[in-house]
């Protein structure tokens, strides 16, 4: 009876750290990084996209996506300051959250035509009603992001 | 069942325990002697020859005996018996057998029911190791070798069936905790590049492939101008396509540890369409 006793008090003990102990992609979710994305063809026109990102899932309702950089086609250089603002989001598998995009809102100082920010936002979005990211955890600190065709950067949580 | 000798001594033949009545003094033992004393006590006086006891004691029960076995578990029944004041129980005659001494008061009575214990049940190995020798003389201690056993049989089980249930929950949670965190990298396969970097490989490795990708991430860090030096991990991923038009998206994360070997910071660089020089 004793015993009996014991095991289910470890048990229940057991159950409960791992029901309350925290996970890794727990919201509030923020990370930030710096991306070089190099959409050139082969011998076709140049397109780099130099970025700091800052993403936020803040909650199951809002969060966003920052961009700010410096883009480069062919050889025009423009400043690229756009949020991707989200809404409406949840968790649809164990490492992955899909939000829809609300709206994107475009800084005073953003000089990148909306053509070629659409070639980096396709890259990223899982269309341009939503934005689907896969976040797997690397290291304690640091998460591998993924979006629908492609990992896309490493960022650190803060 | 429970034998009274002389009204000093009572054996129990179920757990094989000797107690002296006036001190309440209770010895253990070894399974052998138990069975030895028991074919005596029931001899009703008769003289046992050698061979019988060989056979009723040992070889029934698949051990080897020997005359000098024989002579060790008698001489340990004569101390112990003379011990609790009961002396010349056992009587040998030279030649022929062993007896009990019919003088000697030897009343019956059934024994209550008994769980044996496994403690018991594992002397048998050793008593065969010790068939095979020659017994030296034995010494009043070697009696008391054969363990006194506390009745606290139930006690004990508790004590083990606890700590095995606590070792099975323990390698449940550890199981449960080392897997979850296992599963989540379980593909990726780390190489050292030239220059002495990490390379962590997203996907796994394909061995046919190594030198290429090795080619490739060192590639992909000098067009960026990014060094390959101990303390800096990089994150590789490829999704190669099947056409020759379209390498694929390449995915390279160039990261700087701290001295626990956590990242501290990385620069990710990726490829729409890799192109190899």
């Amino acid at each position: 009876m004793l015993t009996l006793t014991l095991a289910a008090l470890l048990l229940m003990i057991f159950a409960g750290i791992n029901y309350f102990k925290p996970r890794p992609d727990d919201l509030p979710f923020r990370c930030s990084t710096f991306s070089l994305y190099d959409l050139s063809r082969r011998d076709g026109e140049k397109i780099n996209f130099a970025v700091s990102h800052d993403l936020r899932f803040i909650d199951s309702k809002l969060g966003y996506l920052l961009l700010n950089g410096q883009v480069t086609f062919g050889d025009k250089v423009t400043t690229l300051n756009r949020r991707i603002a989200l809404s409406a989001g949840h968790k649809i598998d164990s490492g992955t959250y899909r939000y829809k995009i609300r709206t994107v809102i475009t800084a005073t100082n953003d000089t990148t035509p909306d053509a070629v920010f659409n070639l980096l936002l396709s890259e990223i979005t899982l269309d341009p009603g939503y934005l689907q990211l896969d976040i797997k955890q690397v290291d304690k600190k640091s998460y591998l992001i993924g979006g629908p065709l492609s990992y896309l950067f490493t960022c650190q949580r803060y | 069942m429970i034998y009274i000798i002389d009204d000093q001594v009572t054996y129990n033949s179920d757990d094989c325990t000797l107690s002296h009545i006036p001190t309440q003094e209770t010895l253990s033992l070894s399974i052998s002697s138990g069975r030895l004393f028991e074919q005596l006590l029931n001899s009703q006086g008769e003289i046992l020859a050698r061979e019988t006891l060989l056979t009723e004691v040992w070889d029934k029960y698949g051990l080897r005996g020997s005359n000098s076995n024989l002579n060790q578990y008698l001489s340990i029944l004569r101390r112990a018996l003379a011990a609790y004041g009961c002396e010349n129980l056992i009587i040998t005659i030279p030649k022929i057998g062993i007896r009990l001494n019919t003088e000697i008061k030897i009343e019956r009575e059934p024994s209550p029911a008994f769980v044996v214990s496994e403690d018991q049940r594992d002397e048998e190995p050793a008593e065969s190791a010790v068939s095979s020798q020659d017994s030296p003389a034995i010494s009043p201690d070697s009696v008391m070798a054969d363990k006194l056993v506390k009745k606290s049989f139930l006690t004990v089980r508790q004590a083990i069936f606890a700590i095995v249930m606590l070792m099975l929950l323990g390698s449940a949670f550890w199981y449960f905790t080392i897997s979850e965190s296992a599963e989540k990298n379980s593909s990726m396969s780390t190489i050292k590049l030239q220059g002495g970097c990490e390379a962590v490989i997203i996907q796994g490795l394909d061995v046919f492939e190594q030198k290429s990708l090795d080619k490739q991430i060192l590639e992909i860090l000098r067009e960026n101008d990014q060094s390959c030096v101990p303390g800096r991990r990089i994150y590789f991923d490829k999704n190669t396509s099947l056409t020759t038009t379209d390498y694929g998206r390449t995915v390279l994360s160039a990261c700087n540890l701290n001295s626990s070997g956590h990242i501290v910071s990385c620069d990710s660089f990726y490829y729409l369409d890799w192109r190899m020089f």
